[in-house]
């Protein structure tokens, strides 16, 4: 017993704190984990939310009223902008692309994509299908590709 | 020696490293919860905004059929409008009335089905009862203070329907605990109507505008050919020269006014055949008893062979599922690499992948099988007993096509639930990154997988038996013996999903192989002796026996007159644009031809031609002429059909024959056009003599 | 010294069980994938779909013709073919429906009397298609389409269902499911006067529920 004396031997303090600092590392890169999931988590949601405003709301004014799924390819600038100013008051970017499914650009507004600034803020996108409405006999098929950024 | 102690004990250490691992886990605990609250609010708030849009989308649609009632009733009797604008008043107005029906019965129905969904107006329109015989239904007192109706011409002559509800309207819906509401207004909204009215009424007023010119026509052609035979020296008027010229002139009428004429009709009435021959010669509602043709039969049996076909790839891909299992099991028992375990295990999920296609074709191929009877059943009495004994059964057992598809079922599950368990055992052996401590798992997965195997490759074994009698071949034995009967035994291998293996699937289809191929030898014995058979009938017994139990009654089939048929299958346009057909009925009753020159009139119709001398130049003119009246019947009737665009559903015949079924039809522009007679003066001057033969 | 060895001792055997605890709630907690945004996702998409249906042509998806079987007749002048290029999805769904409602009497069905098989096998096979075509490779889907089953007498009721899958259910977890209603556009007094034909019924009360259901319900891949 009189070998054996714990606390005083600098082997067992090393081995200890490196014990200790091995499980914060732990709880650290695995926080990490969780907080980069979250955020990605939160950008998708933000993502979907955004694409369900412009398709229910947004992009589907017409004269006449509001029909939610039926996209206006005529839908005007200043409502996109202003939609687009109101996200970018809470530090959110916007991109957004009307396409049919022939690859025909029904729509589009947003910035390029910029590589430098998606390296610091990277980009979620999500689509979605929805109806164009083309003529009033005719309504295609087409798809709603928004990108967010913070 | 001075003690040398740390300041704080190890173990407060771990505790607060406990803490903090503890604090982190309720951390992230509480934000997984908060994204899946978060989550279902959002997908609660979706599903409302699906629901109401899903009610702004069925008011469009009622409206839509609202109109095209209206369309329908209003086009059926269009002459009993003075104009246009009363014509589109009235539909307007049936439209909303309609509406207003449909409306009504959405709000009850939704009322009972969903409590969540409320369709407001702001002065909803208030109701009273009205008995009618057993049935009490809602009237409501007025209808046109909930909605407006606006007809428009869109492109292309089709019709727009602008609607306008009251304001205020909206489609309020909650979430099941009140805490969300939503609002939808839904005052005004636009419907496509695809059937052009406006087309087909602009084409029907110029049609009548210009109506004489089928009095000019045909006085311009019995002029032609009377001038034509005067100067050939003699000239006779015949009424079935008149109507022929006639008809023509207005089947060019119609032809130059709708771009298509009524070309049935005119051939018929040209050809001298009784109109009403008509739907009896084309109706196929006359039914058919038809011997099996050869080539159908082989057909049919091609069909069977190919999923019998399918079946025996479907065995050897089993096996090789068992061999690419069992490989990967020696090579994990024997600690290789993981790769291979790995390898071989893909390509034993790559073989279940394809097992699953090929199953899949076999289903294809009965149903392509089913598709072919189908198509060639109509009226023939046989195939449709064919048809009917593959899809229907009224045992205790169910009919070929549904063992098929119940014991492909049962197959498809037995495959994924294989497939299931050798991917888990291949994402087991992934996390694990190693073969070691898999014994167990490497012992079940081997068992499943030949239990599997074995249970899908079994022998069938019968569900069910039932037993019937079969009569010998009539050609084997004199007429005047009357053999016995033969006990047989029809064996049901598939009564449940769960009976499902490729065994009772092959046994099933070579039973159905086995049928096909004795009507084969029926029909090949028929067809070498269909010399013999020219003049059998099939007596009103037989037919009787052969139509027991099947959905096409003869005493219940349908007779179409021509404008029934005509509705149901308009005849194509001679000219696709604008792409309209044409249906008139025009009773031809006499044509009359009164000589008004002084001989005609002195001495009668067949008298000469009046000559008019003129000596100062030596010559004799001959003059005839008469006052030419063609009267018909009744009042013609044209009716118009809007051919590319037979999208209205209505029933086959508005009557009672047809019960629930619908068709789609094409919007009919009828119209009752007043003038039953046309006349004009033929005068004929000729410098030669002719003759005149006409009935008095 | 011996009993502060003890104590030493006991104090790494504490703090050696406070970091083995503290590492299996780690390893016990470590968060799985969540479900969540891919069933949120999922919902999303299912609700686009279902407005696509109620709004996009069939004419804008490759069109769509079918020739009726009902009638057994064959004119020389005319295919019979519809083109129904200006309906929508949803439309041709809730048309088959109404083309081809089902009597049903004392549980057994009685087939209607030409019934229109071959619009309901076209729009089926049209509707597989379009569906493969937007909800694509990212999920296996289930459309259900059915009515209200309306009963006319204690015996007699009216019903329709059909459904278009991709695939048959493993028992997966079902990642969501969305609801449409629509109206079947016929009037009751017209629906009661069809089924007096092929069933008498007397001293009915009618039930207003001309409902049909259009259900969709997505499965993860």
């Amino acid at each position: 017993m009189a070998q054996f004396q714990v606390g005083e031997d600098l082997f067992a303090t090393v081995v200890i704190v490196g014990l200790t600092t091995l499980l914060i590392i732990a709880l650290a890169h695995s926080y990490h984990n969780f907080a980069e999931r979250k955020n990605m988590y939160e950008s998708f949601d933000l993502a979907l939310d955004v694409a369900g405003q412009l398709r229910n709301d947004v992009l589907a004014k017409y004269d006449n009223g509001v029909f939610p799924g039926l996209i206006n390819p005529m839908t005007s600038e200043w409502e996109l902008q202003s939609y687009c100013q109101l996200l970018s008051r809470q530090g959110i970017g916007l991109s957004i692309e009307v396409r049919g499914t022939d690859g025909k650009i029904f729509l589009a507004y947003g910035p390029e994509p910029n590589a430098i600034n998606q390296y610091f803020s990277p980009q979620c996108s999500v689509s979605l299908p929805v109806a164009i409405s083309q003529t009033q006999a005719s309504k295609s098929l087409g798809e709603l590709i928004v990108t967010v950024w913070r | 020696m001075k003690d040398k102690r740390g300041f704080m004990p190890f173990s407060l250490a771990g505790f607060f490293l406990l803490m903090l691992v503890l604090a982190m886990v309720a951390y992230t605990t509480w934000s997984r919860h908060q994204l899946a609250t978060n989550t279902i609010e959002d997908v609660t708030c979706e599903s409302l905004l699906t629901t109401a849009a899903g009610v702004q989308s069925d008011l469009q649609h009622i409206a839509r059929y609202a109109t095209y009632r209206a369309l329908w009733e209003v086009c059926e009797n269009a002459d009993n409008y003075d104009n246009d604008d009363s014509r589109e008043n009235m539909i307007e107005c049936l439209a909303a009335k309609y509406f207003m029906d449909y409306a009504v019965a959405m709000q009850q129905a939704y009322k009972q089905v969903d409590a969540r969904v409320e369709l407001e107006f702001q002065n909803p329109p208030s109701f009273e009862s009205s008995p009618s015989s057993d049935l009490f239904l809602d009237q409501p007192k007025t209808h046109e203070n909930l909605s407006s109706f606006y007809l428009h011409q869109a492109e292309n002559g089709y019709a727009l329907m602008e609607v306008r509800l009251q304001k205020q309207t909206r489609i309020r819906v909650s979430s099941w605990d009140n805490r969300i509401k939503l609002a939808l207004p839904c005052e005004n909204f636009n419907v496509f109507i695809d059937c052009r009215y406006f087309l087909l009424q602009e084409r029907m007023d110029k049609f009548i505008r210009q109506f004489d010119d089928i009095r000019s026509s045909w006085k311009w052609a019995e002029y032609a050919v009377a001038w034509g035979e005067a100067l050939a020296g003699r000239l006779e008027l015949s009424e079935s020269c008149s109507k022929t010229l006639f008809n023509l002139a207005w089947a060019n009428h119609e032809l130059k006014t709708f771009g298509s004429a009524d070309y049935p009709a005119v051939a018929m009435r040209l050809a001298g055949l009784d109109m009403g021959a008509l739907a009896g010669l084309i109706s196929g509602a006359a039914i058919r008893v038809k011997p099996f043709c050869v080539n159908d039969v082989q057909v049919m049996i091609r069909y069977v062979d190919g999923g019998i076909q399918d079946l025996d790839g479907i065995r050897a891909e089993l096996m090789d599922v068992n061999k690419c299992v069992e490989y990967a099991i020696n090579e994990a028992q024997e600690n290789s690499s993981l790769e291979n375990v790995q390898l071989k295990l893909g390509s034993a999920i790559g073989s279940v992948d394809r097992i699953l296609e090929k199953v899949q074709e076999v289903q294809q191929q009965f149903q392509q099988l089913l598709d072919y009877i189908a198509s060639k059943r109509g009226s023939d009495i046989l195939m449709l007993r064919l048809y009917n004994g593959l899809t229907s059964s009224d045992k205790n057992y169910p009919p070929p096509a549904r063992r098929i598809s119940v014991g492909i079922e049962g197959v498809e599950s037995k495959l994924l639930e294989l497939k299931g368990q050798i991917e888990t055992f291949a994402q087991l052996i992934q996390s694990s990154n190693g073969l070691e401590n898999l014994g167990n798992s490497i012992s079940q997965l081997y068992n499943h997988v030949v239990a599997s195997v074995h249970d899908l490759l079994a022998e069938p074994m019968p569900k069910y038996t039932e037993s019937y009698e079969e009569y010998p071949d009539p050609s084997t034995y004199a007429l005047e013996n009357d053999p016995s009967p033969t006990p047989r035994n029809a064996r049901i291998y598939i009564m449940e999903p769960n009976d499902g293996t490729i065994g009772t699937l092959d046994a099933t289809l070579k039973d159905v192989k086995t049928s096909l191929e004795r009507m084969e030898d029926v029909a090949t014995d028929v067809e070498l002796e269909q010399g013999g058979l020219v003049g059998a009938e099939i007596d009103g017994e037989l037919t009787q026996a052969l139509l027991g139990g099947l959905d096409m009654q003869s005493e219940q089939h349908a007779e179409f007159d021509r404008e029934q048929l005509y509705e149901l299958l308009p005849p194509k346009p001679i000219r696709p644009q604008p792409g309209i057909s044409v249906f008139d009925e025009l009773d031809i009753g006499d044509v009359r031809y009164k000589r008004v020159d002084p001989c005609g009139r002195l001495c009668g119709a067949s008298a000469p031609p009046t000559p008019i001398p003129l000596w100062f130049i030596d010559v004799t003119l001959y003059w005839a002429q008469w006052e030419v009246t063609l009267e018909l019947e009744n009042k013609p009737i044209e009716r118009i059909f809007d051919f590319p665009n037979q999208t209205i559903p209505r029933s086959p015949l508005d009557g009672d024959e047809f019960g629930l079924a619908k068709i789609h039809k094409a919007l009919g522009y009828r119209y009752e056009l007043p003038r039953k007679s046309f006349s004009f003066t033929l005068v004929i001057i000729s410098p030669q003599y002719f003759n005149i033969d006409a009935n008095d | 010294m011996d009993k502060r060895g003890q104590g030493y001792a006991i104090d790494m055997l504490v703090f050696a069980l406070m970091v083995a605890l503290a590492c299996s709630i780690l390893i016990k907690a470590s968060p799985n994938e969540s479900n969540a945004l891919n069933d949120r996702y999922a919902a999303n998409l299912a609700t686009s779909v279902l407005q696509t249906f109620q709004n996009v042509t069939a004419g804008e998806v490759g069109g769509f013709k079918y020739k009726p079987d009902i009638l057994g007749l064959l004119v020389p002048w005319s295919s019979g073919e519809r083109d129904l290029r200006y309906k929508t999805l949803a439309q041709l769904l809730v048309e088959d429906m109404l083309c081809n409602l089902r009597v049903e009497v004392g549980g057994r069905d009685i087939v209607p009397l030409k019934p229109n098989q071959e619009f309901d096998r076209q729009v089926r096979k049209f509707l597989k298609a379009t569906l493969d075509e937007i909800i694509g490779g990212r999920f296996d889907y289930s459309l259900v389409a059915r009515t209200n089953p309306i009963d006319f007498s204690p015996a007699a009721r009216v019903h329709f269902e059909t459904s278009i899958e991709s695939f048959r259910d493993n028992g997966r977890l079902q990642a969501c499911s969305e609801t449409v209603r629509m109206c079947l556009p016929i009037t009751q007094q017209e629906l009661l006067s069809n089924i007096q034909d092929i069933y008498p019924i007397t001293n009915s009360r009618l039930e207003p529920e001309t409902l049909v259901e259009i259900t969709l319900s997505l499965w993860s891949k």
